[in-house]
């Protein structure tokens, strides 16, 4: 699918590369454009887009900031608000949950899954989401 | 597999578990000696991560992914001296897969990107685990 390309349901989002504005996906299910514009901030603020576009760093940047933009969507849907603080994002293979589409809503659980583990244990990734007040306070400026 | 024993050579825990419980023995893979840092990582586990106390393999489940978090947490305290407030999101699959390796004794970490997911991929929510402060799980305990 071409990221570049207008699609029903992906908003504009710029890429970083030579001020090109390319398309983000939209799996939650928001439509308040005020909630998708903070989560939008929220990600700029977290993991800024990378400029650098040697081997497609500026691709990979763009995918990681679009899965997030759901990830705090999603949240935002369930609990009416965003995330705050660190966040360490696992994959499914080094904790066990599950996340299915059931009555037009997602459920979610931890669960088990029978696997060969691996002994040692990697770092996981963390982030950091500020809260949306830092965010906007610091685009307004000191108070003059 | 099973963690009610000792492992010979490996870094562990002695952690209660399950409904009668017994002390099992959870897997350390940092280099933290504190026991009052282990200890209180341990506590925080207990407020995220609750132990199960049906006994139907769900205390041996719960057990192992309690496990999972005390290293987080410690893997965590080990680089920057403090245990992290936020949250625990567990999703299908992160595009980043850590590297983390030890050479000449000091632990490197980058990451790379994982290959092989479409972008359709990364549609699902993720599962959220809160992490509590020290402080309120001591206030809450004491």
């Amino acid at each position: 699918m071409d990221l570049k390309e207008p699609r029903e349901g992906a908003i504009p989002w710029a890429c970083g590369h030579g001020g090109e504005v390319w398309y983000a996906n939209l799996h939650a299910d928001v439509d308040d454009p005020l909630v998708i514009e903070h989560a939008k901030r929220l990600v700029d603020k977290a993991v800024p887009q990378k400029l650098s576009t040697f081997f497609g760093g500026h691709y990979y940047s763009f995918v990681t900031r679009e899965y997030l933009l759901n990830l705090l969507l999603f949240h935002h849907k369930e609990h009416g608000r965003f995330p705050v603080g660190p966040v360490c994002v696992v994959s499914r293979k080094e904790l066990d949950s599950i996340h299915h589409p059931k009555w037009h809503r997602w459920l979610n659980w931890l669960d088990w899954m029978w696997r060969i583990r691996k002994q040692e244990f990697d770092d996981p990734h963390w982030l950091y989401i500020p809260s949306v007040q830092s965010v906007t306070d610091v685009e307004k400026g000191p108070a003059v | 597999m099973f963690r009610n024993y000792r492992l010979a050579g490996v870094r562990q825990t002695p952690w209660a578990c399950g409904p009668k419980g017994r002390l099992w023995y959870a897997t350390i893979h940092r280099d933290i000696e504190d026991p009052l840092v282990i200890d209180n990582a341990k506590r925080i586990v207990d407020e995220a991560l609750a132990e199960q106390p049906s006994s139907h393999w769900q205390h041996h489940y719960a057990f192992v992914r309690r496990g999972f978090l005390l290293n987080l947490l410690l893997a965590h305290y080990e680089r920057h001296e403090a245990f992290p407030v936020g949250h625990v999101c567990v999703v299908d699959r992160w595009m980043w897969d850590a590297i983390v390796f030890k050479y000449k004794g000091q632990w490197c970490r980058s990451s790379g990107y994982a290959f092989g997911a479409s972008r359709e991929d990364y549609n699902a929510p993720g599962q959220w685990i809160k992490i509590p402060s020290l402080q309120s799980v001591l206030k809450g305990s004491s």
